[in-house]
């Protein structure tokens, strides 16, 4: 098993969610025994939580900061330097060209025929490199490069019916 | 230490809904909604075997079950949410039984109409039955799509009868929209002060914002139905898909918030009780807080829409910031404030005190799981993976249920005067809090791994993960199962006490 | 002038512009139009039907102690519902090519806002503006999507 990002993503989430289980598990194990004050409690309480506060807005101006450049969304201009492929998703299948091109920016224009679906595309080893709803009457342009050469895996990621599980497709990037 | 329990001081000088009546309507609400949740536990199990090999369901009736396990979970603890505000609102101002009781009728109608359209007409376009879905290439007969709707209608006619009912309820006994907000109270606290008024207590601010935001879940539900019943007869007449997505949206992510936030009131009442003289008022934070969570509860169900491209692009940010903005009332006041008032207070652990507390973890690691995936960074790789059912069973199942359970506990510890021993009361939180943990890591571990939500069959290693975390997932149904033996066995003990001592 | 006397007023004009607006239209025929501008249309009547009930009830305004009448609970919701099948995109061709019928279906909105403001406020006060405003969301919403496609 690689360290993906998601695998990243993943150990962040363990790491951030055992602490949190391990404070507040400690704060239960100090809940019992001789009890203190609540107004003493409360004013060193008080302060903490402003540290506490600030802390966590800081975290989230920063963070939402940060994951604005991997907003996926492109303005037309943006789009209109790269080759543009249709894909269209439909009950149970894509329409998909069979071969797309290594390194080079393009636009996959995404739409769907009957129902909602949804376009996850998985790299030669497996992994989700990028994904865009597909919906009738409307086209979802998803711009991307693909990096690394090979047979690339097409799920769909919204249900769509009996045979939704079963909807995949593969195509070539060289 | 004492095993009796403080009973709540009832104000002499309101006119209040008598104890009996109020706790009649609420169990009417819970009891139901607890069998449901029980039975879709069973279920949820089932879908989770099915996912890791033990057994075959065919995907049609896979997806029916989980459609049917979808909207009962949802139905039903937002059942037991309802009663529970209900209850204890009761106690503060003069609800009148009968609308309750209507608003319950037509809740359990619709459970029954949404049960008949899966069980017997095999309906499974998920609980959101995201249009065209419901029209398009099904594999049931249209008839079970048409009582699938009307009975969505029915429990949004009944959700909001009850929303109407309580907003009134708080509007009435605190002066309008001014007082049940504690707006002076944030404004000019001195003069609040000094007028000797009493700001709203904690859990009247958690009915008005289930009723406020569950109005405006109620109009988009009742839009969205009327217009997919309307469809259903005329299959002529056009409809935005993503006019009908955002809808969908706004009403089924924003009553599944409400779920959590509804039974939130049980801690805030409860919680206190098992301290040693420690109480929790409302404060200025505390009711900013709320109208925090008014606001960001309601606008976050952008982050539904990540991956529709097509959606305005201004809203995306919007859906970003407001999911972590979201995340700050419950991480700096209710949990934060939870935790201090259990910290060195002497606390009383029993099962339902437990079960509260243990509420909060859940509520924020499920919140940890969530607020990786609202950004939009993240999203794209966890958009309808498990994460997704990961982090929204983690804060459901590990928070709000917990909620409601510990409530109920309490209440049942309460009457019978006696609490469960510390034999049981291990075993039962090794079964939920551990087979809970091992059932929720395989969501997030497949999740990470890419493995799509809403799937019959896997790609790997989703079946392989599915198998094991089926294994935690019958340690927690044995867990759920001590718990409901237990629940019994208070039951049936002689009340403690008829009439309150003075 | 009163409070009250005030109130009336603006009941009476609410009342009487949304009312005018209807026999306009009887009388010129109401135009063919759009769906999504026939959905406006009708949210404003509905605005006009709810903003008379709501000035008459705030004339006669109960003390705020009264409990609940639960029996005005019931067409306060089913004011909304019903103002919701009367948008139903499905008779507009139909009334485009009835204008009489058009014109007096528009009574129809009017009595829907009216009902739903004031059944509401009768089951407790102030929640006739909620029911209200829950009517006009959904009136408003339906102009973005309800029989209309991008
Ligand atoms: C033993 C406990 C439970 C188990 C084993 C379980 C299992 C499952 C499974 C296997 C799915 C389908 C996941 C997928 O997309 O692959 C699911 C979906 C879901 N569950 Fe649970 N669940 C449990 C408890 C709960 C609880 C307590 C709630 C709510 C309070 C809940 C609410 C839901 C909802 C809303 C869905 C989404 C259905 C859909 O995608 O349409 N579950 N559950
Ligand atoms: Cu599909």
């Amino acid at each position: 098993m690689r360290l993906t990002p998601e695998l990243t993503i993943f150990s962040v989430f363990l790491i951030l969610a055992a602490v949190a289980i391990g404070t507040l598990v400690a704060i239960a194990s100090a809940a019992h025994g001789p009890a203190v004050e609540q107004a003493a409690v409360q004013k060193s309480g008080y302060r903490l939580r402003r540290v506490w506060f600030r802390g966590l807005a800081i975290s989230a101006v920063v963070a939402f900061l940060l994951s604005l450049p991997a907003f996926p969304y492109r303005t037309r201009s943006q789009l209109a330097s790269s080759l543009h492929h249709p894909v269209t998703a439909l009950q149970f299948a894509f329409v998909i060209p069979p071969v797309l091109p290594v390194d080079t920016p393009i636009v996959l224009d995404v739409t769907a025929t009957d129902v909602n679906h949804g376009v996850g595309i998985y790299d030669p080893d497996g992994r989700i490199v990028a994904q865009v709803q597909a919906m009738p009457g409307y086209t979802n342009p998803l711009q991307l490069v693909f990096k690394k050469p090979g047979q690339y895996l097409v799920l769909c990621m919204e249900y769509c019916g009996i045979a939704h599980h079963l909807m995949r497709a593969t195509f070539e990037v060289r | 230490m004492s095993d009796t329990i403080e009973t709540l001081a009832r104000p002499a000088h309101r006119e209040v809904t008598s104890d009996r009546t109020a706790k009649r309507v609420m169990w009417l609400y819970i009891g139901p909604g607890l069998i449901l949740v029980g039975a879709m536990v069973i279920a949820g199990l089932g879908l989770r075997m099915a996912q890791g090999g033990m057994h075959t369901f065919q995907p049609g009736l896979f997806y029916s079950l989980m459609t049917l396990h979808g909207s009962a979970m949802m139905v039903g603890m937002a059942l037991c949410g309802m009663g529970l505000l209900w209850y204890l609102f009761a106690q503060e101002g003069p609800l009148n039984p009968t609308t309750a009781v209507v608003a319950c009728a037509l809740i359990l109608i619709g459970a029954v109409l949404v049960a008949i359209s899966v069980l017997v007409g095999g309906f499974g376009a998920a609980w959101t039955f995201l249009y065209p879905l419901p029209f398009v290439g099904t594999y049931w007969p249209s008839w079970a799509t048409g009582v699938f709707l009307a009975g969505i209608a029915c429990v949004v006619l009944g959700w909001t009868i009850w929303c109407l009912q309580m907003l009134g309820g708080v509007l009435t006994r605190y002066g309008g929209l001014r007082g049940a907000f504690a707006w002076d109270l944030v404004w000019s606290p001195s003069k609040f002060a000094k007028s000797g008024q009493t700001p709203p207590p904690p859990q009247a601010f958690a009915v008005l914002v289930s009723a406020v935001d569950g109005l405006l879940a109620g109009s988009a539900g009742m839009l969205v139905g009327v217009a997919l019943f309307v469809r259903w007869l005329d299959p002529t007449l056009p409809l935005d898909p993503l006019w009908v997505k955002n809808l969908t949206y706004i009403f089924g992510h924003t009553l599944a918030n409400l779920t959590i936030y509804m039974p939130l009131a049980a801690v805030y009442v409860a919680l206190p009780r098992y301290t040693h003289h420690r109480h929790w008022h409302t404060s200025a934070v505390l009711a900013v807080a709320w109208w925090a969570t008014l606001v960001f509860v309601a606008i976050a169900y952008f982050h539904h829409l990540y991956m529709d491209f097509a959606q305005p692009r201004a809203v995306q940010y919007i859906g970003e910031a407001a999911s972590y903005l979201a995340a700050f009332p419950p991480a700096v006041v209710t949990v934060f404030g939870g935790a201090l008032l259990v910290y060195r207070s002497g606390f009383r652990w029993t099962l339902g005190s437990m079960f509260l507390y243990v509420g909060m973890i859940g509520w924020v690691v499920g919140g940890i799981g969530a607020l990786l995936d609202v950004t939009v960074a993240f999203n794209i790789y966890f958009h309808n993976t498990l994460w997704v059912v990961a982090h929204f069973h983690t804060y459901l199942l590990e928070g709000a249920l917990l909620f409601v359970l510990g409530w109920v506990f309490h209440c049942l510890e309460e009457r019978s005067g006696i609490v469960s021993s510390r034999a049981v009361r291990t075993l039962i939180g090794l079964g939920v809090f551990g087979g809970g943990a091992w059932l929720l890591l395989g969501w997030y571990l497949a999740g990470a791994q890419g493995v799509p939500r809403r799937y019959a069959l896997q790609p790997a290693p989703g079946t392989d993960i599915s198998w094991w975390a089926s294994l935690g997932g019958i340690i927690l149904v044995v867990g759920l199962i001590m718990c409901g033996i237990e629940a019994i066995r208070l039951a049936r003990r002689p009340a403690h006490r008829e009439v309150p001592a003075a | 002038m009163t409070r009250r006397g005030a109130l009336q007023l603006v009941a009476a004009v609410s009342g009487v512009l949304a009312v005018a607006l209807v026999v306009r239209s009887l009388a010129e025929g109401a135009e063919a139009i759009d769906v999504r501008s026939h959905h406006l249309t009708h949210a404003v009547l509905i605005l006009g039907g709810a903003a008379a009930a709501l000035a008459l009830t705030a004339a006669n305004r109960r003390p705020d102690s009264l409990p609940e009448k639960p029996q005005w609970l019931l067409p306060a919701i089913l004011g909304p519902l019903g103002g919701m099948v009367l948008m139903v995109p499905t008779f507009y061709p139909y009334m485009n090519a009835h204008p009489t019928v058009h014109a007096l279906s528009h009574l129809g909105h009017i009595s829907a806002g009216f009902v739903t403001a004031w059944c509401g406020e009768r089951y407790r006060v102030r929640i006739g503006w909620t029911t209200t405003l829950f009517l006009e969301a959904m009136a408003v919403g339906a102009a973005f999507g309800f029989g209309v496609t991008r």
